[in-house]
């Protein structure tokens, strides 16, 4: 998985490119430990090239919306495939993130 | 050091000097009560706006003597150069603080005075408690100070209402040094009144708040579901029962599934939006769908090896399939959608899939 950002003064813009499988979410979890410094208030997950989502990318998801829930900032995902659409649906998650 | 000269009379030099040989021991006066004033407040739970203390300057107690001097014998009976205030946000607080200090502290009932009251009928003012106290030695004791327990320190209790009256009629007509005109003084009395007023109102909605509460939480604890206007208040109590749970692990069964603790707060606006009125009408909505909304967890995630789920999965599949079986369909979940999400052109793609998905359930079979 290719992950790229840019950040602009609090807000996180990430784009990740390919499957969120178990493999490439434990890639992902680290790099948003090491990426989603204290300044970060909102992040914005570019997901138009993410043909696929796991349970573990799900929990990276969580992880970053619990992250910054408590500092009033927001997960926005944008331009979902239908893979990752309807893996938030069923799980109930989709209503926690803003889907634009 | 160079001492300075105020010109007083012998008298009142030799307080002055009292003073300056035991400012260490005032200031260490201040550190323990400020300490020990934060400690008790915080330990009983109280939330008060300030709790400061300063040992009044030098040039400040010698105005002060120069005024009317004679009234001390010794510097012990100047009994604010150590002053502690604590100012709270209520005013039945002010008597809450009162007597903590009364615990934890010595006080000078003979010295101490409750200016709440000291105003005739006929006129107003809006001052606070205050309490001329000592630190008792089993709270604290140096040998190499004994003044500490013996010297005495003023604790002004007031609501924040008070302190900005009293800050602003101190500043206005007394600290400025200029006498001000009669009608002034008129006018910040008449405001005292006022301010008087707001503090009894601010206590009065807090206690009808906290009773309201308490009903509404009886009423929710007892199941009495249909008394219950929905809010964001009995909502919240009503979710402390773990309403969802039970549904909410049985669809997480279906994959053995983690279940991540996530608010159903927003779905509030959602219910009222739907005409949901009371408790019971939630309640209604529970017992009625519960099996259909199961069928359509079953249906999304059986097949799938997704194993985590949102705790607000089941409030979530009760209300699409409460949408769907009230002919609500495409539109009626897009509109769900919009009011959790806000608008977006993602929620008609949601609607459509969800919508296909549920077609070929039983449940849609019997649309009310």
């Amino acid at each position: 998985m290719e992950i790229n950002s840019e950040k602009k003064g609090n807000c996180l813009s990430i784009s990740a490119k390919g499957r969120l499988d178990t493999v490439a979410s434990r890639e992902f979890m680290k790099w948003t430990d090491n990426n989603l410094g204290e300044d970060i208030k909102d992040v914005v997950l570019d997901c138009s090239d993410l043909t696929y989502i796991s349970s573990s990318g799900l929990r990276v998801l969580m992880t970053i919306y619990k992250t910054i829930t408590p500092r009033q900032g927001t997960l926005s995902l944008k331009d979902l495939t239908p893979q990752v659409g309807e893996v938030l649906n069923i799980t109930g998650m989709a209503s926690l993130f803003n889907i634009e | 050091m160079e001492v300075k000269d105020y010109g007083l009379d012998l008298h009142c030099t030799m307080i002055l000097e009292e003073y300056r040989s035991l400012k260490p021991v005032f200031e260490k006066m201040k550190e323990i009560v400020l300490d020990e004033c934060r400690k008790i407040i915080s330990d009983t739970g109280l939330f008060v706006a300030t709790i400061e203390a300063r040992v009044k300057k030098e040039d400040s107690l010698a105005g002060k003597l120069e005024l009317k001097g004679s009234k001390y014998r010794t510097i012990n009976d100047v009994t604010d150069i150590l002053g502690a205030r604590v100012v709270t946000f209520y005013s039945e607080e002010v008597d809450k603080v009162a007597s903590l200090m009364e615990k934890y502290f010595d006080v000078d009932w003979q010295e101490s005075v409750d200016k709440r009251k000291l105003h005739a009928l006929d006129s107003f003012g809006y001052d606070s408690l205050h309490y001329i106290c000592r630190i008792p030695e089993k709270l604290y004791s140096d040998p190499s100070m004994p003044e500490l327990n013996t010297l005495r320190f003023e604790i002004q209790m007031r609501t924040t209402l008070q302190h900005t009256w009293a800050t602003i009629y101190h500043d206005i007509g007394y600290k400025s040094g200029v006498e001000v005109p009669k009608e002034y003084i008129r006018n910040l009395n008449r405001l005292a009144g006022m301010l008087e007023m707001a503090d009894e109102q601010f206590s009065i909605i807090r206690s009808t708040i906290t009773d309201y509460r308490r009903k509404v939480q009886a009423l929710v604890e007892s199941g009495k579901f249909e008394e219950v206007e929905l809010n964001g208040d009995t909502f919240r109590s009503y979710l402390e029962l773990d309403p969802f749970g039970s549904l909410t692990r049985k669809i997480a069964l279906i994959n053995q599934a983690e279940i991540q603790k996530t608010s159903s707060i927003p779905y509030l606006k959602v219910l009222k939006g739907l005409g949901f009125n009371t408790l019971a009408d939630i309640e209604k909505l529970r017992k009625d769908y519960s099996d259909d909304a199961y069928q359509l967890a079953l249906s999304q995630l059986g097949g799938t090896d997704i194993d985590i789920i949102a705790s607000s999965v089941a409030l979530h599949d009760l209300l699409t399939v409460f949408i769907l079986r009230n002919g609500g369909g495409e539109k009626g979940l897009e509109m769900l959608y919009n009011a959790l999400n806000g608008p977006s052109s993602y929620n008609n793609k949601r609607a459509k899939q969800v919508y296909k998905t549920a077609s070929t359930l039983s449940f849609m079979e019997a649309q009310e």
